[in-house]
């Protein structure tokens, strides 16, 4: 269907569906997600925004009636306002998302595996990243480039050699923070082969805009010959 | 009991004379509640302002993609100093202002328990916010963030003097906080109309006792903070330094162990105003009162159970972030009790509308969002894509000014006309409404998208391609529609306040005492104190004002040019006492000038010239005891209503001695955060374990304890002695002997034992905890001292025992703190060794 | 005079001793949870799937519950003890309904014991 025979089908529908997309997607949209964790996120994110939406619009409703139609609020006792609103409501509603978002959150998390994923290390400094690949057989290096395979999961090793700084590719998934002395792992994964954008998210002075990284996420079979040092970009 | 009354205008004449704060030069010895609170909420619009404009240079910044409008590193100082200003400099000092204007009208009282102290706190927090606005103007600002982050504000990668005028200044200003916090808990436990029993009060009066309680919890751990992190870039003692045995994470906790109940410390005042002005409007009480109540307590608690959800992406474990998470989601509940009390409020009542009301509608909208998505950001992996994005900026924002600014501009409207005595003459209000409302949820919904789209926060540009650029530009426009609303209300206030029409008494038919007052109020609030019999907020203003002013109520009388008010028991509001108030004085302002002599030569690393300023500022402090007390004993006093009652010098528990008790809570809640450090250290710092421990024999610490234990002893063998009619002296001295003893004992300690502080922060942390032990020892006995200058003055006898008796707690104290102290600084040898073993 | 105000501010107490317990508990928990995964606890094997770090950790979940609850309880008395005035019975009540909530608040912040991962 072209473009001319949607608008006149369904033209509103279509203008926010346009509208929407177009909102949504970006080399940094955690709502455009490109692997597993952010787009388990993502779904978790419309859930809330869902229902976020329905309580509020709720909330106006109600206060919008228990001020113009006092006569019709006040059928239920003051009791069942504070009962029923401030406690069972949100009680119900906050149990279902908590255990949604502990599940989810247990399944992120980068626990050992059986089949132990590729690590990577990423070093952070005022205001570079620099990637290295202890798995790999060569001693391989790169700045403001991260190499991954596309399809399996990896491991981010962060670290800082001065200030706190934060490893975030929002369509691969969530943010650790790379803190002196401690190392952190997230654990990543691109569906696609494809160039995903990151950004340092910790303020970290006076360099922090300008504190860019791009991952690539490869076919595997490309991935080994970067790490086998067969493609020279991977020495930049 | 007419006859002896004075008619109502020669009262207001005697009583105002004494009450009254004077004119010109004088005004600097105000310490009328009314004044300072005047002066703390005037205070904190200006820096609204200027916080305001600085967030006006953001937008401007942000509006389109690699702006060159101001550099990195005017960027940082502005964004820093834009958080900074608001937080501590605004949202804080107003709280205090309104608090401190407000309470005694609503409980029906002419004054707070400690004017002088709130008048010191008041200055403190204008030379405190001096302070940083000069840093600003200067081009020396923080730039390290709000949060001050270490090891970016520490000295190897802020070498200047900016992250020291945050640490000093913001310190200073937390002194105001902490002493309003404790006048506020002990004023509202203690000062109140006869009669009105806690079940009574109105519920503004719940809400700041809640509120302030917090604060004495909250804000200790932030100064402990500061004060490590000043001595770090100061003398070199490695807290927060990786390499010698710190943590960055220590500051982090520390910091949002206070920053997050401050979100509530700031939200729930402004809560009370909305359960305050709500009701007037629906025309009926608030329901759900004692709903309320509890709600207010569990949000109190909870609030300190959150402060890990701003750390979610650290590294911590996900089962701590779990506890973190269930917490945030659970502190929604009371809040929507709240709201549902208001609600049924309005369902039960006969709601009218008024300008205050439809800042509470704006309220509700924009709080109700901020809530929502602060559900969301409570979920961990939604926390790990959202944190530290423009989505956390538009969430704190929907938080604090729909939860704060909102009610706040409500509460303006519905107490300018007793501020001020007049009530509106235009109605610029609508439009200034409709420009903020409008101007602000153009600024931040999108906002919400902005960082979902990847937008970190305290960028100062962006890339084009990042496809953030007509996000921005929304939001820098509503920026500007959001600025022209604000400049609206201060035009309104400016025209209410000079031409608005004159008012006598009660403009809004509202039932709590502060309308039985003439408006604007007289400085002694009331010519005579009300008695309670029924809920406080169900009063008829219209009959009680009067009866009030003609002096038919406690104290409607002036005596011996005392400012007197009366003290009741806690719970059930019976009358216990009446307190004389110490009179108008410079000391405080003097106090809080010597103080910052000391933050400015601390500043300018003036480190051994800065003890003259702080000696003085001792001494002064000393002086504020001169006034206060008698030297003989004067029994009771006619209070009126045909009753008696004893002067507060002359009972067991006044409100000095609820101060002590409130302020040792304050002083527990740092010691709980300094003894949290080594802790934590020992547990995740890196660098661990040192290379040397203390050497120090049991001898010294056998003395210590010794020493330590036996002052209190003979403290309370004084206090018994003295409530014999006997001399306390010799038990006196002894205490105050004893105490140097253990401050000479912890010296030697701290000097022969100790590996060097500046090595490894075990070696600081056992430092601190030991000086901390000394500073305690040093001022109970100054306080013995001080017991014993009184006897010898004459200003104690058995029934004038409170000189001695307010210092049993602070004794009790120091010793307890120095057993934990040594305790701990002897156990940590062993923790390092057992915990290698078993690593 | 002085048994009056010992009274009076033990209701103030009674109303926070509910969740002063829960804060003990989350403190409690929280610092075992970090010290078991800092002395690697979760590596001892009791029975099955059950380590020495979860068995801690779920046996202090459950000492904080029964604490809890036997405080409600006790506060659940409070509006009814003899003698009690208008003022008593409301911080009764108080103190009974805030010990309730911070049961219940103990059960949800606290209850991730049960399922949650530990050290990672």
């Amino acid at each position: 269907m072209t473009v001319a025979a949607r608008l006149r089908r369904r033209p509103l529908a279509y203008l926010a569906s346009l509208t929407i997309l177009s909102g949504c997607t970006g080399p940094l949209s955690a709502l455009d997600p490109a692997g597993p964790a952010a787009a388990s996120t993502a779904t978790l994110w419309w859930i809330m925004f869902s229902g976020a939406a329905v309580l509020s619009l709720l909330m106006a409703v109600l206060v919008a009636l228990a001020f113009l139609k006092p006569g019709i609020a006040s059928l239920w006792s003051a009791r069942s306002w504070i009962i029923y609103g401030g406690l069972v409501m949100p009680g119900a509603v906050l149990s279902a998302l908590l255990i949604a978002a502990l599940v989810l959150g247990e399944r992120m998390i980068a626990r050992p595996l059986e089949q132990p994923p590729l690590k990577v290390a990423a070093q952070a400094r005022q205001w570079t990243w620099s990637f290295a690949y202890p798995d790999s057989r060569r001693a391989t290096l790169s700045v403001n480039v991260l190499h991954i395979p596309a399809g399996e999961p990896v491991d981010v090793t962060v670290t800082t050699t001065d200030v706190i700084h934060s490893f975030w590719v929002p369509r691969l998934g969530g943010k650790i923070d790379a803190i002196p002395g401690h190392r952190n792992v997230v654990r990543l994964q691109a569906d696609r082969p494809g160039v995903y954008g990151g950004v340092c998210a910790e303020f970290c002075g006076a360099g922090h805009s300008a504190m860019p990284f791009t991952v690539l996420a490869h076919e595997p079979e490309e991935f080994a010959a970067i790490m086998a040092g067969a493609i020279e970009e991977a020495r930049r | 009991m007419s006859g002896r009354v004075a008619t109502p205008l020669r009262l207001h004449r005697q009583l105002n004379e004494i009450w009254a704060s004077g004119r010109g030069v004088k005004r600097l010895a105000a310490v009328n509640h009314s004044v300072i609170g005047t002066r703390f909420m005037i205070t904190a619009l200006i820096f609204f302002g200027i916080g305001g404009l600085l967030a006006m240079l953001i937008r401007a910044q942000l509006a389109t993609s690699r702006s060159a409008f101001i550099g990195p590193d005017l960027y940082n100082q502005v964004f820093t100093m834009h958080g900074t200003i608001m937080m501590f400099l605004f949202a804080i000092p107003m709280f205090e202002g309104m608090a401190i204007y407000l309470l005694p009208k609503l409980l029906g009282t002419r004054d707070l328990a400690f004017p002088r102290l709130g008048a010191f706190g008041y200055w403190c927090y204008l030379f405190g916010g001096a302070i940083l606005i000069a840093a600003m103007l200067a081009g020396a600002a923080p730039d390290s963030g709000w949060f001050m982050y270490t090891p970016l504000s520490s000295s190897a990668f802020t070498p200047g003097v900016n992250a020291d005028v945050w640490l000093l200044g913001i310190t200073f200003v937390e002194i105001s906080a902490v002493t309003a916090a404790v006048e506020l808990v002990v004023s509202i436990l203690k000062i109140r109309a006869p009669g009105m029993s806690l079940n009574r009060m109105p519920i503004f009066g719940w809400y700041v006792l809640v509120t302030a309680g917090m604060m004495v919890l909250g804000f200790p751990p932030l100064i402990l903070g500061s004060i490590l992190l000043e001595l770090e870039r100061a003398f070199d003692l490695p807290f927060f330094d990786t390499a010698r045995g710190g943590d960055a994470l220590l500051w982090q906790h520390l910091f949002w162990l206070f920053g997050h109940p401050e979100v509530y410390i700031i939200f729930l005042p402004a809560a009370g105003a909305v359960s305050t002005i709500l009701p007037v409007f629906a025309q009926r009480e608030l329901t759900g009162y004692r709903a309320v109540v509890v709600a207010l307590v569990a949000l109190a608690f909870l609030s300190f159970g959150l402060w890990v959800h701003h750390m979610f992406a650290v590294g911590i474990p996900h089962m701590a972030l779990a506890f973190f998470s269930a917490a945030s989601a659970a502190v929604t509940i009371p809040t929507a009790v709240q709201i549902f009390a208001w609600i049924a409020t309005l369902a039960h009542g006969r709601p009218r509308f008024d300008i205050p009301m439809l800042w509470i509608f704006g309220f509700l909208f924009v709080f109700i969002l901020g809530g929502l998505t602060g559900v969301m950001l409570a979920m961990v992996p939604f926390n790990w894509q959202a944190h530290d994005t423009q989505f956390v900026t538009a969430h704190l924002h929907y938080v604090l000014v729909g939860g704060f600014i909102f009610p706040l501009v409500a509460a303006l409207y519905y107490w300018l006309p007793h501020i001020r005595g007049r009530v509106p003459a235009f109605r610029l209000s609508m439009p200034a409404f409709w420009l903020v409302f409008i101007g602000f949820n153009v600024t931040f919904f999108m906002m919400h998208l902005t960082g979902l789209r990847g937008m970190p926060r305290r960028v100062g540009t962006y890339p084009v391609e990042a496809g953030w650029d007509w996000l921005n530009l929304i939001s820098s426009i509503g920026g500007f529609i959001l600025t022209m609303g604000f400049a609206l209300i201060v035009v309104d206030v400016f025209l209410q306040v000079r031409y608005g029409r004159r008012f006598r008494r009660n403009p809004w038919k509202a039932r709590t005492l502060e309308w039985a007052q003439p408006i604007p109020p007289p400085a002694y609030n009331f010519a005579s104190l009300p008695w309670i019999t029924r809920r406080a907020d169900t009063l008829e203003p219209a009959s009680i004002g009067p009866e009030l002013a003609a002096g038919h109520g406690y104290l409607g009388f002036a005596r011996n040019g005392w400012m007197e008010t009366l003290g009741v028991d806690i719970t059930s509001g019976r009358m216990e006492h009446v307190i004389v108030l110490p009179r108008q004085t410079y000391l405080p302002f003097w106090t809080a000038l010597a103080v910052a002599a000391f933050v400015l030569s601390f500043l300018f690393s003036y480190y051994w010239f800065s003890l003259l300023p702080l000696g003085i500022a001792f001494i002064l402090l000393l002086c504020w005891t001169r006034v206060t007390g008698l030297d003989r004993d004067n029994g009771p006093v006619v209070i009126g209503r045909e009753e008696i009652a004893p002067l507060h010098y002359e009972t067991h528990r006044p409100p000095s001695w609820w101060g002590m008790i409130i302020a040792l809570i304050a002083d527990a809640a740092f010691y709980g955060s300094l003894v949290f450090s080594p802790l934590f250290l020992w547990l995740t710092a890196p660098a661990w374990p040192p290379s040397q421990t203390l050497k120090s024999g049991m001898v010294v610490p056998a003395l210590l304890v010794a020493t330590l234990a036996a002052a209190p002893l003979c403290a309370r063998r004084a206090v018994a002695l003295n409530a014999k009619s006997r001399s306390p002296v010799l038990w006196l001295a002894a205490t105050a002997i004893l105490q140097f003893a253990s401050l000479i004992l912890l010296v030697i300690l701290m000097r022969t034992g100790l590996p060097a502080p500046t090595v490894h922060a075990y070696n600081a942390t056992s430092f601190a905890l030991l000086a901390y032990s000394v500073l305690h020892t040093f001022l109970a006995a100054v306080f013995s001292l001080f017991g014993l200058w009184r006897v010898w003055a004459g200003y104690v006898s058995a029934r004038r025992s409170l000189d001695l008796r307010i210092a049993t707690p602070l004794h009790d104290y120091t010793a307890i703190t120095g057993f934990a102290g040594i305790g701990l600084v002897l156990l940590l040898p062993t923790l390092i060794t057992a915990g290698e073993a078993f690593r | 005079m002085t048994s009056d105000h010992r009274a009076s501010a033990s209701l103030l107490v009674w109303i926070c001793s509910g969740f002063l317990a829960w804060g003990a508990a989350f403190a409690a928990l929280y610092s075992a949870q970090a010290l078991g995964c800092g002395f690697d606890w979760d590596e001892i094997t009791i029975f099955g799937s059950i380590d020495a770090h979860r068995l801690l950790l779920i046996g202090l979940f459950l000492l904080a519950l029964f604490a809890s609850a036997v405080l409600a309880r006790l506060c659940a008395r409070l509006p009814h003890r003899i003698r009690a005035d208008d003022t008593a019975r409301f911080l009764g009540n108080v103190a009974k309904l805030s010990a309730w909530a911070a049961l219940a608040a103990t059960l949800v912040s606290l209850g991730p014991v049960l399922f949650t991962t530990a050290c990672y």
